[in-house]
């Protein structure tokens, strides 16, 4: 008898182990070999070649292995060897190899030939590239010596950024302060509510050995920060210790699905469950008072008469969760104290109060005294590097773009109002650059920034670097095809494992397709044999520090302890380095080090520079403007993300798309039986910028006030399989996929971002993508699938009006939530 | 009439040293992720359209009270599996550990097994043109690694194991947590069993509406 | 209990579809011509000798045409030989090889004893016969296929399968025998006989349709969707229309009545073709609702 397996004969393993298989819930340390040989026998084989890698599907940077058999990855699977993914991928790190051979990657270089946007192409090599590119920076860094310019014209817009300072370097040296960013879409609020608050930007709760889990729209079964690793330890948290899990979220997610309890919250309110919540801690006298005098600013019987004003029956008004639910989860959570944590992701930051809510969640943790405890909210752990010097200074003239004056405190920018920005005119641009970034797909009010695109007296010259042709590739003037996370250096650090920090690398598992080149080799190569070669413009000099691969192992020979250990043949062999093993005890109490990294070593629950621009310094709830006169039939729509894709880049993966492919809209029964609405049925969504008609998706799972759609899909570029013209092969593919016959599906769903507008939360600059008022009804005849209509004077007005609201804007003063400490604009239930 | 039949046990269990190859699934720990799914994929090169191992997902309540339930799927390797009984080739056989496999060289693809199997887990692989289905990886099992889908599954849900000796990580799993097999009343005798099985996850042929209707619907993809 | 399957894979929806349901249809044609050829001659040879001829005919002429489409549904139909010397005694389908080459080769027999050759001459009984028990095989051995396939697919797991295949088959040889008698120029006076031996089958079948449709909807639940979906779901029109009615229902009244009626016992000819068409036309529904109608629940 013979199995047809095609390339697993191949496998040649040693040493034949027992049947046993892994223990669930015991955390085993594994015997390992050195990968290359074959690592641990659990999990691989001894293939022609084992390559660890780092993911880069989204943003978790788990560990992994590549397989590599005659030059081509085979399997990818986690890399034991790391002490956050322990082993494990997801299922889109699994189908990473998807990207990395998908037919419509662009190979070469290509220069666009007829009119922006008009999709033709030439080829060209990369010199021609370089030179053209060189000449057009050439011409603004000359004017501005001249005294006739800046270099803030060059733009450079970074979406899913693992740069590592590599943009500062490049940037820097060129004299230009105009780096973008996609943070503003992405999380940004929760950052400043969290950072000065207590110092960095996220938190790292002990799951695996907490008693009670908190989680205020943190989608961890799914997706949020850090999916594979915590979610690992959430699985284990529960059924190893039996913790509980409350959720809130508006949507039944998966995480909303499998929950102890499940609250469908009103999108928004987060902020407003928390502070009560806070309120009925100190009120019962279960907080720790203690740890709250000694490590915060803000002495504890002050902040329970501040509190008081936040009662269970307001909150239950603003957020649909019950007043007695809020009671009891509170003293619940506090009795579970020390061994109790709370975890938020985008679901409270995606607000106009964002950075608000944040810190209210924030506050469940600091009452309670659980921070840096076995089972509790702890700081993250990480490493910094050190990079080659000499590193160019930073540039003196500030960009509007990168530091739109409106938003003093977004010190991770404001990059959804960047278009409009550049339309308005504070900013000239000559070069921009993009980098992981697809602004008119992925940003709110997408269409202003295609509109921002085929202007090419806004963007004269539109540089992408690009994997695929994706939506903004498709209305560049030049294309410089990139490699993808396998095939490129890159150093690598999340603070994803409570255990230990780690550093971890890419590198090319197999040998880089085509004409490809990481991005890190396209600025070297550009600056140093194009643009500066002879050094004469004082920016070569930042670039002499060999190759790509030199400075990848400066960065991280630059942690202490790799060196001692194997230094960067160690980290290529083995893909991550850790000062602790897999699964050690994690060191907890890290404060009583140094204190948190604020400027007063405490955790500030008085933000004085929040007070200094009129913000209210303490935690506060602030209703959203949009939500506070809502009508009887109109319904917010939220957006969300799939456990097998990420925001936009997964739709042409077809491991992935498979399984899920289309994007209706959530609705709840009641709401669709009411309308006569049925699964199936298009449906019209209308918001203050425009319309889109879409189809339903009639389910218990959803708060009926909040609609819902992925904005995973509606791709109108990216491949064949993302916009299914199959038989379309555009002419820089070489050939077809064979899955392509077995394609079943028939639809790519219809993206919402047309018709969210620009709604910016004033602290933390946040858009507010959880806040967008709709109106929905049955599909009017003659409305086709995918139909869409976007009104571009009410998308400038959606965004003047998130100005207004800004801190110095008529609206803000309007409001005025910052007056004295007890206001909390929480009075006369909004 | 060929050595085939020597693979058959007919079911016997815990005969000598008889290894049985079973997998335990603790639905408490499975987040329906979907990476047992593609990391099969990946390792054994299914076709698009069609799954050696998936993940089926059942909502059921009404608002506000709706629990969602995950149910990994893969071939259950019947210790009386009905599909090696109507196949007339014998290409489908079970080898004394357990296993259920077909050999493709054998398939004449009279889709016998596909309408025998209570499971759904079969189908004609689109590019071979033979019945396919779930192997248990042997290939990797033989040279003593677990299955891909155990190897992927991030809750750590799965467990992989002989049966048959009362000492394995399985057995010991088994002993210590009431588990269930699926429809058990086929009398196939699965050798995959499930922890925390909830009943709404089968009940959808006794009541239950699927999305997507009759079979036929499910193809049409209704939504 | 409200519960709703949100994500699940496409399975294969119909692994015996619509050529499966015409083999079946087909086979039953071979295996009740057969019979019937062989009941004609062992009973009266001389008064229902068309009967016998045509049957005979028929036999062999739906096996042939049988037999190819059996390949086509193949997905690897370049192997269907390796059917003939592999095969497992567990597997109807290798059986059904079996019995479907032996019925061939006893019609061709049968054939040549119609046609008066010397060779076969003496072995009449052995040849209708044994050549009666293959076509019965046939007849049922689609039926053992349904019943073995698995306890999950309610309407296949029904012990009356068997004899609602006999009877199928009977119904289908006789009804087209009658078709092709009463189109052509002799034996008229045997559609009477046959008229009315197939009002009696069809009067049998109704029964047992009834009582596989109420025993599978008086089970479990999962049991009462199967025939919920017969009775009202997608195969609704088709069962109620095609079958009961126009297949079973005015059959059985036509040649009732037209039996009764006249006077010399006789059946119009014209009478009978139409009931034959009619029953045909039920025979093929009945094929499809129980092939096709069998497999449209989801399994697990």
């Amino acid at each position: 008898m013979n199995i047809k397996f095609s390339r697993r004969d191949i496998l040649k393993m040693g040493a034949v182990g027992a049947t046993a298989a892994m223990t669930p819930g015991l955390l085993k340390a594994m015997e390992l070999q050195e990968a290359g040989k074959g690592a641990d026998l659990r999990t691989a084989a001894e293939r022609t070649q084992v390559v660890p890698y780092t993911c880069l599907q989204c943003n978790i940077e788990d560990g992994g292995l590549a397989y590599i058999e005659d030059g081509r990855v085979v399997k990818l699977e986690g890399n034991p060897k790391h002490p956050a993914t322990r082993g494990k991928l997801c299922g889109k790190g699994a189908a990473g190899a998807n990207g990395l051979y998908d037919p419509d990657r662009i190979l070469y270089p290509m220069r666009r030939v007829g009119k922006r946007g008009e999709g033709k192409w030439k080829r060209v090599s990369w010199d021609e590239a370089y030179k053209e590119l060189a000449s057009r920076m050439a011409e603004v860094l000359d004017r501005a010596k001249e005294g006739k310019g800046s270099p803030n014209e060059i733009a450079l817009h970074i979406g899913r950024n693992r740069w590592f300072g590599f943009d500062n370097r490049f940037m820097n040296a060129l004299g230009s302060d105009t780096r973008l960013n996609h943070t503003s879409i992405c999380e940004s609020s929760k950052k400043i509510g969290m950072q000065p608050t207590w110092g960095p930007d996220i938190e790292t709760p002990d799951f695996a050995n907490t008693k009670y889990m908190l989680i205020f729209g943190a989608n961890i079964y799914e997706a949020s920060y850090f999916h594979n690793p915590y979610v690992q330890r959430v699985v284990e948290g529960r059924v190893g210790n039996h913790a509980k899990l409350v959720y809130f979220d508006p949507r039944m997610s998966n995480t909303a699905g499998k929950a102890d309890e499940w609250y469908p919250i009103f999108p928004g309110t987060d902020g407003a469950v928390a502070l009560a919540m806070c309120n009925v801690i100190m009120k019962e006298g279960l907080h720790n008072k203690e740890f709250i005098d000694k490590w915060t600013n803000y002495p504890s019987d002050k902040l329970a008469k501040y509190l008081e004003q936040f009662t269970p029956e307001w909150a239950e008004k603003i957020s649909n969760v019950p007043a007695k639910d809020i009671k009891r989860i509170a003293v619940e959570f506090a009795l579970a104290a020390p061994r109790c944590t709370t975890y938020t992701y985008r679901g409270p930051a995606k607000h106009t109060n964002g950075s608000y809510s944040e810190k209210c969640t924030m506050m469940l943790n600091v009452v309670v005294g659980n921070i840096e405890q076995k089972g509790g909210y702890c700081l993250p752990r990480g490493f910094g590097y050190k990079h080659p010097q000499p590193e160019p200074p930073a540039p003196k003239e500030k960009s509007e773009l990168a530091h739109p004056h409106e938003y003093p405190l977004a010190e991770h920018k404001v990059s959804h109002h960047v278009a409009h920005m550049i339309k308005e005119g504070r900013q000239k641009v000559s070069v921009y650059m993009r980098h992981y970034f697809n602004g008119n797909y992925s940003m709110p009010d997408s269409d202003t920034w295609t509109d921002l695109y085929m202007d090419e007296k806004l963007i004269p010259f539109h540089v992408s670097m690009d994997t695929f042709m994706g939506e903004a590739t498709a209305l560049s003037d030049l294309i410089l095809p990139e490699t993808t996370y396998l095939e490129r250096f890159d150093i690598e650090n999340m603070p994803s494992s409570i255990e230990t920090p780690w550093v971890g690398i890419r590198q090319p598992v197999i040998k880089p397709l085509g004409e490809v080149k990481s991005y890190r080799d396209i600025v070297l190569e550009l600056v140093t044999q194009h643009l500066d070669a002879d050094g004469s413009r004082g920016i070569k000099k930042y670039f002499e520090y060999g190759t790509t691969e030199d400075y990848i192992k400066y960065m991280a020979e630059s942690v202490p302890g790799v060196k001692e250990a194997g230094g960067w043949e160690y980290l290529k062999k083995n893909g991550v380095w850790s000062p602790k093993p897999v699964d050690s005890e994690p060191d907890y109490n890290l404060h009583k080090k140094d204190g948190f990294g604020t400027h007063d070593k405490k955790i500030n629950i008085y933000v004085e520079e929040w007070a200094k621009y009129g913000f209210n310094p303490l935690p506060h709830y602030e209703p959203i403007p949009a939500h506070e006169n809502m009508k009887e039939d109109e319904l917010v729509l939220i957006t969300f993300k799939w456990n097998v894709h990420v925001q936009s880049r997964t739709a042409n993966q077809k491991y992935l798309a498979e399984i899920i492919h289309n994007n209706p809209m959530w609705i709840n029964t009641k709401l669709a039986e009411k309308k006569g609405i049925k699964t199936g049925d298009l449906v019209r969504v209308t918001s203050k910028i425009g319309y889109l008609v879409t189809k339903a998706f009639v389910t218990e799972g959803i708060n009926p006030k909040v609609v819902a759609i992925s904005n995973s899909f509606g791709h109108w570029e990216y491949g064949r399989l993302a916009t299914l013209k199959l038989k379309e092969k555009p002419e820089w593919a070489e050939s077809g996929d064979a899955d392509f016959e077995q394609v079943f599906w028939k639809d790519t769903g219809m993206h919402p971002n047309y018709i969210i507008p620009v709604s910016t939360d004033p602290i933390g600059g946040s858009e507010g993508w959880y806040d967008t008022v709709v109106t929905v009804e049955k599909a009017q005849p003659g409305d086709k699938y995918k139909d869409y209509k976007v009104d571009k004077e009410a998308a400038v007005k959606a965004y003047q009006e998130t100005l207004s609201y800004s801190y110095v804007g008529p609206n803000f003063r309007r409001r005025a939530p910052g007056k004295g400490e007890a206001k909390a604009g929480a009075k006369k239930g909004h | 009439m060929n050595k085939n039949d020597e693979y058959y046990t007919g079911g016997k269990k815990g005969a000598g040293n008889s290894v049985r190859y079973g997998m335990v699934i603790d639905l408490r720990r499975c987040i329906g992720c979907h990476s047992c799914s593609i990391h099969c994929k990946t390792e054994n090169e299914v076709p698009v359209g069609v799954y050696r191992a998936w993940v089926k997902y059942v909502d059921k309540g009404t608002y506000p009270n709706v629990r969602r339930n995950f149910l990994p799927r893969l071939c259950n390797h019947c210790e009386h599996p009905m599909c090696y009984r109507v196949c007339p080739t014998k290409a489908t056989y079970k080898r004394d550990d357990g296993a259920v496999l077909i050999d493709n060289d054998k398939c004449i693809g009279c889709r016998s097994c596909v309408t025998a199997c209570p499971y759904d887990a079969r189908f004609i692989n689109p590019v071979t043109k033979t019945a396919d289905k779930c192997t248990f990886c042997v290939h990797r099992v033989d040279k003593g690694l677990l299955p891909s889908c155990v190897q992927g599954c991030i809750g750590r849900a799965r467990t992989f194991g002989d049966l048959n000796d009362p000492n394995s990580e399985i057995s010991r799993y088994l002993a210590k947590n009431p588990a269930k097999q699926l429809n058990p009343a086929t009398g196939n005798e699965p050798s995959v069993f499930y922890i925390g099985l909830d009943e709404s996850v089968e009940e959808e042929r006794g009541g239950v509406t699927s999305v997507a209707g009759t079979q036929r619907e499910a193809r049409k993809e209704a939504i | 209990m409200n519960a709703i399957v949100t994500y699940n894979v496409p399975h294969m929806v119909e692994p015996w579809g619509m050529l499966i349901v015409v083999h079946f249809f087909l086979s039953g044609l071979a295996g009740g011509s057969f019979i019937t050829s062989a009941a004609a001659s062992l009973f009266n040879e001389e008064r229902y000798k068309k009967t016998a001829i045509v049957a005979s005919y028929l036999a062999l002429l739906a096996i042939l045409i049988d037999v190819p489409i059996l390949i086509a549904d193949l997905d690897r139909p370049e192997r269907f030989f390796t059917l003939l010397f592999r095969g497992s005694m567990t597997a109807p389908l290798t059986w059904g090889t079996w019995v479907l080459i032996g019925l061939g080769l006893f019609s061709v027999l049968n054939i040549m004893l119609k046609m008066g050759n010397q060779a076969v001459k003496g072995s009449k009984g052995i040849i209708l016969g044994l050549g009666s028990v293959l076509a019965l095989g046939v007849c049922t051995y689609t039926a053992v296929a349904l019943n073995i396939a698995t306890d999950a697919r309610p309407i296949w797991s029904n012990g009356i399968l068997i004899p609602i295949f006999i009877a199928a088959s009977g119904i289908t040889a006789i009804a087209t025998t009658s078709l092709i008698i009463s189109l052509g120029r002799e034996g008229k006076e045997e559609l009477s006989c046959l008229g009315s031996t197939n009002a009696v089958l069809l009067i049998l079948q109704l029964i047992m349709v009834i009582s596989l449709i109420l025993t599978t909807y008086t089970g479990t639940p999962m049991s009462r969707q199967a025939a919920a979906v017969i009775t009202s779901g997608d195969m609704a029109m088709l069962f109620w229309g095609g079958l009961i009615v126009v297949g079973l229902l005015i059959p059985i009244f036509l040649l009732w009545s037209s039996s009764i009626a006249k006077k010399e016992g006789r059946i119009s000819p014209g009478i009978a073709a139409l009931a034959s068409v009619l029953v045909l036309i039920g025979v093929f529904a009945l094929r499809y609702i129980i092939v096709s109608g069998g497999q449209m629940l989801p399994l697990t």
